[in-house]
């Protein structure tokens, strides 16, 4: 797929240029963005706490602080976060169980959101490998990282990764679900990275998979035409971008996810 | 609501009770003395009584008058007047053959039809468009193109830059029903919209009718796109075309049997993938890339009254890359007709049909492939019938049947393939139209013309019909067998149009319509891709509505040198789709959870003035106009513009013959740029930028203009050959139009997020060598 898109886009760019302009924009009233996460490993759960801002401003984006945020499981058990940073708020006791729903109630300056999220049933790695082709015009390799699992035949599983070489996170939401391949041995390598690299002898690469929520997935698979580093649209982008769906009320911004999580790593020989 | 219409068609029938005593009919075909063609819309002109009547889309015509002498007159723009003295005291046929005018450059006349027929006619927002016409226009890399040049009409704009599909006021994409030779085409582009599938060499008359339609079309809410393929010559051999930069085309055409019949075969290619070899890579070496089209068509007198026609056409894009990958999609339809004279009065056609709409993508390695496929096919059986009654009725009537089998999507997977096999089941529906009209001449100087279409759409099984809660999760599923009816919907569409002569170059016209449209075509981004799915109606999915009205004032000046027309349309929609966010669309069999409805307005006005006879000759349309559209999950429920809203449209378009060598053309247009969403603000997520979203379609990109210009140099002109260059510029003050723009982090300090504008084409020039034996 990746190299369809390429062939046309050269296609498109062999009579097409970019340049870029400026328009005006509306400005809109600084929003809510709740990234929050848990886990079945503590370490993993956080709540990130910032606003939105204008699209010509520098993309600094302010901390909310002084927010209390509250954890609830099936139980009525409650799990409080406390503020470790601005705007990054903790939790070390809490550990997601798989099958449990969540709600979490997050309240600053005077509003309170709420969201739920239910933590789904594992899907572990078996291995992950790095292959290299030739890329068309040039000598170049396109490098592909594939990671193998088990779908869990019957049960609607999601799953999102994080693509990390050398300690640094990989721009670019990858996403899988299973509609089109429930039960099925998979070999996922669709990790489209938004910069190319070339991989020399020697690098770490770790390939994170995070076993998600129908309402994560959700988030995530209509993030993609709303991020600014994709530069979404093209020929097969979207041509009416919409805020990605989100389980938060009140109009925040954002996701509230229980994810379990694994991880695999090679070096590169 | 039944009531009404018997009072109605009892009202006409009280009408007709003054019988005609004492008349005759005169009846035949109107033909080109130099191949045989049969002409459309030719003018047959009582001089006597200052009445007339016009042939029909077969060339037929049916004149009924009182006994006596008359001078009947024979005209059509463009040819020789043909004038003869008939007597009417018994009825007979008689045949007219018109030749062209002979060549004259003071008198050069491009455009067909009847000179002042935009204001006698009851026709509204309707434009006829001949290939001499669309030849001279200069399009993008020299490819005539009928979709593009009815895009320079008023009222029907482009879906976008480089994209065949069009709009008519205020429709979307789908809700244009483009037929050839009557049979449906679903896709009409070729290359992601860039070129359309009709090869104007093979075609006779295009006609595109912008909402009301006479009862006899339906079936699409926005308009019909009716065009017509030649016959060939019955009288000599012929072949013509042309080389191209990016196409090439080739067209015969020779008479069967001299005067009994003929045939004519066109086709045309791509070749982009041709010169892939010469990159000297071995990936693109195994790769293709390109569209053909091929139409066939053959028909012969059988007897006097009778004639038959099979028609043919088929076309597809091929894409693949290096074995591994492969993107093909196309039509194939097939028609049958048969004319028949049934009297003098009576004129029957028969019509039966084949349409094949699929695409097919292909993934293959060495240890697995998978094959997604998708379509539609349609069997249709037709019968039209016109009664010429008198001079001052005709009647027309008939039946459709179309039986529709629709494929959304299949993946067969063989080998390692990660993907299961799978099918989203197919589904089956009967649509049945039947339909009367009236032409009535009320008084010399008030014309109706209206009509009733009643349309049934019924889906039947076998099927698996779900049925969602709110969440798009299945509650129940019931089972259907074969020939169960699912879903029965029943509409009735009056048509109405009336024309207030007011002198003898302006009259007044006034027009209604409601159309229903029962299939759908889903789809998401800007170009026509095959991966857009054609949608029956079903117990979720209403069939949509439209009413219609327009209003219109009709001029010509200068002895009908000058055409020029107003006119004011309002145009309702119901039950329109759209995508809910972040919809799956892909292989979905719970596609109908995926869908909102809502509805949609658009109201205008449009301005055409033609220049039709001279060394110069052109036009100039500007259309202001307004569509929104209103749904309750889209926007927080507050009504938004359509994404091809357009304020102003204009266009100008010029052509002029030089001398005999040269003819010069230019079109030069403008828009308001299409409706987008910008974000009006940012975040971040997962470390990533991510563009904040307030109204939708709330803002314009930026104004489209361009000018393209033309050129065509006669090597050789005589009467049986013909050799000529086409040198043409698309974009001559090389505008870099938006096609999109995206707005993301900048590649030079990711801190900085700006808009940035992708245009697709600067200046593209390209050369046609033209060709005619």
């Amino acid at each position: 797929m990746k190299k369809v898109i390429f062939v046309i886009t050269v296609f498109l760019l062999f009579f097409g240029c970019e340049e870029v302009i400026k328009v005006e924009l509306d400005d809109a009233e600084p929003q809510i963005v709740i990234e929050a996460n848990i886990s079945n490993i503590p370490s993993n759960n956080s709540v990130i706490i910032t606003k939105s801002t204008d699209f010509y401003n520098p993309s600094e984006f302010t901390d909310v602080t002084g927010a209390q945020v509250t954890v609830t499981d099936q139980e009525g058990n409650t799990f409080s976060f406390i503020e470790l940073s601005p705007g990054r708020y903790i939790n070390r006791d809490l550990s997601a169980k798989v099958g449990s729903e969540y709600s979490i109630s997050v309240t600053t300056e005077e509003i309170t959101y709420s969201a739920k999220s239910y933590q789904p049933q594992q899907m572990f790695m078996d291995s992950i490998t790095v292959t290299g082709e030739k890329r068309p015009f040039s000598d170049e390799l396109d490098y592909e990282y594939h990671c193998y699992f088990q779908d869990f035949p019957g049960v609607k599983d999601y799953a999102r990764f994080r693509l990390i070489i050398n300690g640094e996170n990989q721009s670019g939401i990858f996403r899988y679900d299973d509609r089109l391949t429930d039960g099925n041995y998979i070999d996922f390598n669709r990790f489209f990275l938004q910069d190319e690299r070339s991989i020399s002898i020697g690098d770490v690469i770790t390939i994170e998979m995070l076993t998600i929520d129908k309402a994560t997935f959700e988030y995530f698979d209509t993030l993609r035409d709303a991020l600014a580093s994709s530069g979404g649209g093209g020929p097969f982008g979207s041509t009416a971008p919409a805020n990605p769906t989100t389980n938060w009320d009140n109009n925040a911004l954002g996701y509230f996810s229980a994810y379990s999580i694994d991880s695999k790593t090679v070096v590169i020989k | 609501m039944r009531t009404k219409y018997f009072a109605i068609i009892l009202l006409f029938i009280t009408s007709l009770a003054f019988s005609q005593n004492g008349t005759h009919t005169l009846s035949g075909f109107i033909y080109d003395e130099s191949n045989g063609e049969t002409m459309i819309g030719a003018n047959i002109f009582v001089k006597e009584l200052s009445i007339g009547t016009s042939s029909n889309v077969y060339g037929f015509y049916s004149l009924t008058l009182p006994n006596g002498e008359y001078t009947i007159e024979i005209s059509f723009v463009g040819y020789e007047k043909v004038s003869q003295t008939v007597d009417f005291s018994k009825s007979h046929k008689l045949d007219f053959k018109i030749s062209t005018t002979s060549y004259d450059l003071d008198e050069i006349v491009v455009i067909d039809k009847k000179a002042d027929h935009n204001v006698k006619s009851t026709e509204m927002g309707t434009n006829d468009l001949i290939p001499k016409e669309i030849d001279k226009i200069p399009v993008l890399l020299g490819e005539k193109d009928i979709l593009k040049t009815i895009q320079l009409l008023p009222g029907v704009s482009s879906a976008g830059e480089g994209n065949s599909g069009f709009i008519v006021r205020g429709g979307t994409a789908d809700q244009n029903l483009v037929i050839l030779d009557e049979a449906p085409v679903y896709n009409a582009s070729h290359l992601l919209g860039f070129f359309s599938v009709f090869n104007s060499d093979a075609i006779k008359n295009a006609k595109i009718i912008k909402g009301i339609s006479g009862p006899e079309y339906g079936g699409r809410l926005s308009s019909v796109l009716d065009i017509t393929m030649k016959d060939g010559s019955n009288k000599d051999y012929s072949f013509y075309g042309g080389v191209g930069l990016i196409s090439s085309r080739l067209t015969v055409e020779g008479p069967i049997l001299e005067d009994k019949g003929s045939f004519i075969v066109s086709g045309r290619r791509t070749y982009a993938d041709l010169f892939f070899p010469l990159f000297g890579d071995d990936q693109l070496e195994n790769s293709a890339l390109y569209f053909y089209d091929l139409n066939a068509k053959l028909n012969y007198l059988i007897s006097e009254n009778d004639r038959i026609f099979l028609s043919a056409y088929t076309g597809r894009d091929v894409f693949s890359f290096n074995d591994e990958f492969g993107f093909d999609w196309g039509n194939t339809t097939a028609t049958l007709r048969w004319n028949h004279i049934v009297s003098e009065k009576l004129f029957s056609n028969t019509t039966l049909m084949y349409s094949d709409y699929n695409y097919d993508i292909n993934v293959e390695d060495a240890d697995q492939s998978t094959t997604i496929s998708s379509g539609i096919r349609d069997l249709n059986l037709k019968e039209d019938l016109e009664y010429y009654y008198n001079s001052d009725h005709t009647l027309k009537f008939g039946l459709n049947v179309i039986y529709h089998t629709f494929k959304p999507g299949e993946i067969t997977a063989e080998g390692g393939s990660i993907f299961n096999s799978k099918k989203v089941n197919e589904s089956h529906a009967l649509e049945s139209n039947v339909y009367i009209g009236h032409e009535w001449n009320v008084t010399p100087i008030l014309k109706f013309d209206y009509g009733f279409r009643y349309s049934n759409f019924t889906l039947i099984g076998p099927a698996d019909v779900y049925a969602f809660d709110s969440d798009g999760n299945v509650t129940d599923t019931k089972v259907y067998k074969s020939g169960d009816v699912i879903k029965s919907y029943n509409h009735i569409e009056p048509r109405f149009s009336a024309n207030y002569l007011l002198d003898e170059t302006s009259s007044l016209k006034l027009g209604y319509a409601r159309n229903t449209q029962n299939i759908h075509l889903l789809s998401t981004s800007t170009t026509s891709t095959p991966l857009d799915i054609w949608q029956p109606s079903t117990a979720i999915i209403e069939p949509e509505i439209s009413d219609l009205v327009s209003i219109g004032y009709f001029r010509n000046f200068n002895n009908n040198k000058y055409a020029a027309s107003i006119e004011l349309y309002y145009k309702d929609m119901q039950k329109l789709i759209e995508y809910k966010n972040g919809a799956d669309i892909f292989l979905n069999e719970f596609i109908e959870s995926q869908l909102v409805f809502g509805y949609g307005w658009s109201y205008g006005l449009e301005l055409f003035v033609e220049k039709k006879i001279g060394r110069f000759t052109g036009w100039l349309s500007y259309t202001l106009s307004t569509t929104e559209r209103k749904f309750d999950e889209i926007n927080n429920g507050d009504p938004f513009p359509s994404r091809q809203d357009r304020t102003h449209d204009i266009s100008i378009v010029g052509m002029y013959d030089l001398n005999d060598k040269w003819t010069l053309s230019a079109n030069w247009v403008y828009y308001t740029g299409l409706a987008a969403t910008y974000p009006a603000g940012k975040y971040e997520i997962d470390g990533q930028t991510v563009n904040y979203y307030t109204k939708r379609n709330g803002q314009r990109m930026p104004n489209y203009h361009r000018l393209d210009l033309g050129a065509t140099y006669f090597l050789k002109k005589t009467n049986n050959q013909e050799m000529s260059l086409t040198f043409s510029v698309y974009n001559a003050y090389a505008r870099e139009n938006a096609y999109t723009i995206n707005f993301e982090e900048s590649e030079n300090d990711p801190n900085v997020t700006q808009a940035v504008k992708l245009a697709l084409f600067s200046v593209v020039p390209s050369i046609t060598f033209n060709f005619r034996f």
